[in-house]
């Protein structure tokens, strides 16, 4: 890296990151032991460094792999079906020290893909029929494997990557209500009519999931987990409890207190006041994640990020609603919170391609993002941009 | 960007709802679920007699539980009964009853050391299923003053005498330890909040333990001596108010307690109401000596008997028509003399204000009103109200008929005589936790008139009818009376009660005696015979427990 790219580095979004990933680390400690901090640490490490190095790649150099290692994710989460699940479901391939969980890094996969075709697409004709079908495909595949292990977060988070990347990429709203009548059509398939008809499609703890959040008083786990989350958090009032204090996280009330209900531990610790400054965070990342559309070099780069953005929005909001009870529990974690290997690493490397993209990017005017790669969804990209500037 | 901002908004906003708004519900249910509280029991405050000694203590003690059914029952009962020293049969009978399973209590309140005994032999044979918990136990090492101490049940709730008026004071409040409770409901090692107990009030009493016992016991002599039903005597530091000594025979002795009948643990002198008789016969004197109408010397023409109204009012015996002093009427107990004091002196003009400047001062002396004595269920006496009284009621009255008082209300009326006409409210606890208590002080009679009053009962006893009260190296001032019992309506003219009420040194009074005979057998049955000498008797033991030194030549 250049001096000159050093000093285009995107330091709010570096901030805001260090922030979150320097909270959850202490958060983590607070509910678990040095061992486990300092596992998280480690992965924490390992992330940075490979952020920083993925921001000094230049971004269309993954282009020219994308293929050979969209295959390679697709083999990996046909091979983990194939492994034996645990805790209900199989994601995991055991590596020696680490338990690597492809479709983890497959979010950022998928999102590469996607961008290259969409991009490839729109440079004959933008918002094609034809060029919607084939991305639709490529983030089906993945998305379908990953729903079989069955997990339905990531398979959501795949979704989304998907739905930022066609919608920045300026596909038509014909085409969007027909994937959304599409997902209500399938939804009533899986909920309703397959499972009255005798196929079962949810595993009956997804099920549960996703209903629980519907009938808080139900005795299920899952609505037993939303309960605590909601007892956690309340109880936490408006300055919280400290993290000595914080009883319901810290005495096995509260689970997976360090994975996906984390952000519930931190506002029983630190009230409304803890949980407003992560939300704080939280925006600023949206929001450079956001700007990062707009002053891509290149489309291609540009939806990359606009990937990448959906990704945050969806994991962040899914799963700080889940814990605030507004959204069911799916089990999706907290970026830069959640303890947790594969996923710390990816959402690492997510902010470290922000980075890359944003250096080698245009200064703001939006004229120099035409230039290159002229497309439709550019007004899409401008109203965005002069959205991010307003704030 | 705007539809991002929104959703972290929304999120933003459902927190503050949940933080803000709702934080009450889930901090109780937060804590509901992860608060565990353990009492801390307050220790029971001690009661003691005026110099410190213990009337009622509590002690540690273990209470001794098991899990049945047990594997060897016979073997544990074995054990127990030999520590504890109890029937093998009964405590096997509760270890193998088959209708109790679970974790009882086989016995409460054994003895602490004997039950660290019984936990060395069972550990070193092994057998497992027997618990222990430490428990507090209420022991009254004096065995003397045993109603008024009174008792608690086996939970430490006061059930008779202080234990039961004193009870909140005693118990104190106890205190918790609040520990955090997983959700596997493992506690945390150490509280995360102590509210320590605050443990119960110490109650130092007027009682004097050495003079309590020798009442109880001359109580309980005279009650033999006399053949009478019962024998009441009190005994109030003049001064004070504060009880010395308060006993009836039958009354419990050595016994404990719950051993006692209720008849024997029935603190007469403040829960029964007598007919006071002639003792009440200062009451209509010290009125008119009040508003001057009289003097000591003042003479009445007092004949055998007086018609007033319906009433036919006679002198205990016949005599021919005396002219009579104010003392005289005193010294030699007249009816006669006292309801002309009073519906001469104390009346009205108008035939119906008969007894007009009367009436006020039995309820100034507190007649018909309980005294607040601290001690449970005292009774209030009885005093018809002056709008209801017949014309005949001014010939009874005055010399203690037609009227109840309990024997603390009696005891105070002499106090507060012997005390220059300052009342005390009667009572026993003088102190909690080294805090004086509050005692209620009245004057009711200038010290002019108690003076005189005074002088006139030192005559009841040096050549009256009081003269067996009369106590070597002290001046004594009292009041003899002997009253008809009221039998199936009537006032018969075979039981009787002899009253001796009176105080000592008279000139520098420190203590109040009153004697009730009730039903004494055989032919001695005046005040003057059977209660005087009861009454001297205490009086002189009183004096002697209080260190009071004789006077030479009296």
């Amino acid at each position: 890296m250049t001096m000159r790219l050093l000093r285009r580095l995107d330091l709010v979004l570096l901030a805001a990151v260090s922030g979150i990933v320097a909270y959850g680390t202490v958060t983590v400690l607070s509910v678990t032991g040095p061992e486990t901090t300092q596992r998280h640490l480690i992965y924490v490490g390992i992330g940075a460094a490979l952020a920083l190095t993925v921001a000094a790649i230049d971004p269309r150099l993954y282009r020219r792999f994308v293929w050979p290692t969209y295959s390679a994710l697709g083999v990996l989460l046909v091979v983990v079906l194939g492994l034996e699940a645990s805790r209900g479901s199989s994601r995991w391939i055991e590596l020696p020290g680490f338990n690597l969980q492809p479709s983890e890094i497959g979010k950022l996969v998928v999102a590469v893909a996607l961008a290259a075709v969409v991009a490839d697409a729109s440079r004959e004709k933008a918002g094609t029929w034809r060029a919607f079908g084939r991305s639709l495909v490529v983030v089906a595949v993945p998305g379908v494997l990953v729903f079989l292990q069955p997990d339905l977060g990531t398979a959501i988070v795949y979704g989304a990557i998907w739905i930022s990347i066609v919608f920045v990429a300026g596909a038509r709203l014909v085409q969007l209500l027909t994937v959304g009548v599409g997902a209500i059509i399938v939804v009533l398939l899986v909920f309703d009519l397959l499972p009255a008809s005798g196929i079962r499609v949810l595993q009956p703890y997804q099920q549960a999931r996703l209903t629980a959040f519907l009938d808080p008083g139900s005795a299920s786990d899952a609505a037993y987990q939303a309960q605590q989350s909601k007892i956690a958090i309340g109880s936490g009032g408006l300055s919280g409890k400290g993290p000595e204090g914080a009883a319901v996280s810290l005495q096995g009330f509260l689970p997976e207190r360090h994975t996906d209900f984390i952000f519930a531990v931190a506002a029983e610790q630190r009230g409304f006041v803890g949980a407003a400054l992560l939300l704080g965070l939280y925006i600023l990342v949206v929001w450079r994640a956001v700007r990062t559309i707009t002053r891509a070099a290149t489309l291609y780069e540009s939806l990359v990020a606009a990937g990448i953005a959906g990704m945050f929005v969806v994991q962040i909001f899914v799963n700080i609603g889940m814990t605030l009870g507004i959204m069911p529990t799916t089990g999706i974690p907290l970026p830069f919170m959640t303890y947790g290997g594969s996923n710390t690493l990816t959402n690492l490397m997510a902010a470290g391609l922000l980075l890359a993209i944003q250096v080698r990017g245009s200064a703001p005017e939006p004229a120099r993002l035409a230039d290159h790669e002229l497309v439709r969804g550019s007004r899409r990209a401008l109203s965005a941009s002069s959205a991010a500037t307003r704030q | 960007m705007l539809g991002c901002l929104g959703l972290l908004a929304v999120a933003a906003g459902r927190a503050v709802y949940l933080q803000v708004f709702s934080h009450d519900r889930y901090q109780a249910q937060a804590a509901a679920e992860h608060r565990s509280e353990v009492t801390l029991h307050a220790s029971r405050g001690d009661i003691v007699d005026r110099a410190g000694r213990p009337l009622a203590v509590s002690e540690r003690a273990t209470t001794v539980g098991a899990y049945v059914p047990l594997a060897d029952p016979a073997a544990v009962a074995k054990a127990i009964a030999t520590a504890l020293d109890l029937e093998p049969e009964s405590v096997y009978a509760r270890l193998a009853d088959p209708d109790l399973s679970g974790h009882i209590d086989v016995v409460r309140q054994a003895d602490a050391d004997a039950a660290d005994a019984l936990e060395q032999d069972l550990t070193a044979k092994d057998i497992a299923g027997v618990t222990f918990r430490d428990e507090e136990r209420r022991v009254y090492p004096a065995a003397t003053a045993t109603a008024l101490t009174g008792v608690v049940d086996i939970e430490g709730k006061g059930l008779a005498g202080l234990e039961l008026s004193y009870d909140e004071r005693l118990r104190g409040r106890d205190g918790s330890e609040i520990f955090v409770q997983s959700a596997d409901g493992d506690l945390t090692l150490s509280p995360i909040e102590v509210d320590a107990p605050k443990p119960g009030g110490r109650l130092e009493t007027t009682i004097d333990l050495e003079l309590q016992g020798a009442i109880e016991r001359l109580a309980e002599r005279a009650r033999t001596e006399t053949g009478a039903i019962t024998v009441t005597i009190v005994q109030v530091d003049s001064r004070t108010g504060g009880v010395l000594a308060m006993a009836s025979a039958p009354g419990a002795g050595e016994k404990r307690y719950g051993d006692a009948t209720d008849d024997e643990v029935r603190i007469r002198a403040v829960t029964d109401q007598y007919e006071p008789g002639s003792t009440f016969k200062v009451v209509p004197v010290a009125a008119a000596l009040d508003l001057r109408r009289i003097s000591p010397r003042t003479t009445f023409e007092v004949p055998s008997c007086i018609t007033l109204y319906d009433r036919r009012i006679c002198d205990a015996d016949p005599h021919p028509t005396y002219t009579l002093t104010v003392a005289d009427i005193l010294r030699v107990s007249s009816n006669v003399g006292a309801v002309k004091i009073a519906y001469e002196k104390l009346s009205g003009t108008g035939e119906a204000d008969k007894g007009q400047y009367f009436a006020p001062y039995l309820d100034l002396f507190g007649f018909g009103k309980p005294t607040g004595i601290d001690l449970p269920g005292e009774a209030p006496g009885q005093v018809p109200p002056y709008d209801e009284w017949s014309g005949a009621t001014i010939g009874n009255i005055p010399f203690g008929q037609g009227i109840a008082t309990s024997p603390i209300q009696l005891a105070a009326l002499y106090a507060m005589l012997a005390n220059n006409g300052v009342w005390n409210r009667p009572h026993l606890v003088s102190r909690i936790d080294d805090t004086p208590v509050d005692i209620e002080r009245r004057r009711m009679l200038p010290k002019r008139v108690t003076r005189d009053l005074t002088r006139m009962l030192e005559d009841v006893v040096r050549g009256g009818t009081g003269a067996a009260a009369a106590i070597p190296g002290y001046r004594v001032a009292g009041k003899t009376s002997t009253t008809q019992k009221v039998v199936d309506g009537a006032y018969s003219e075979e039981d009787y009660i002899a009253f001796f009420a009176g105080y000592a040194p008279s000139r520098a009074p420190r203590v109040v005696t009153l004697v009730i005979v009730d039903d004494p057998d055989g032919d001695r049955y005046h005040g003057g015979e059977v209660a005087a000498p009861i009454f001297a008797e205490a009086t002189a033991k009183a004096l002697q427990v209080l260190g009071v030194p004789r006077q030479k030549g009296l």
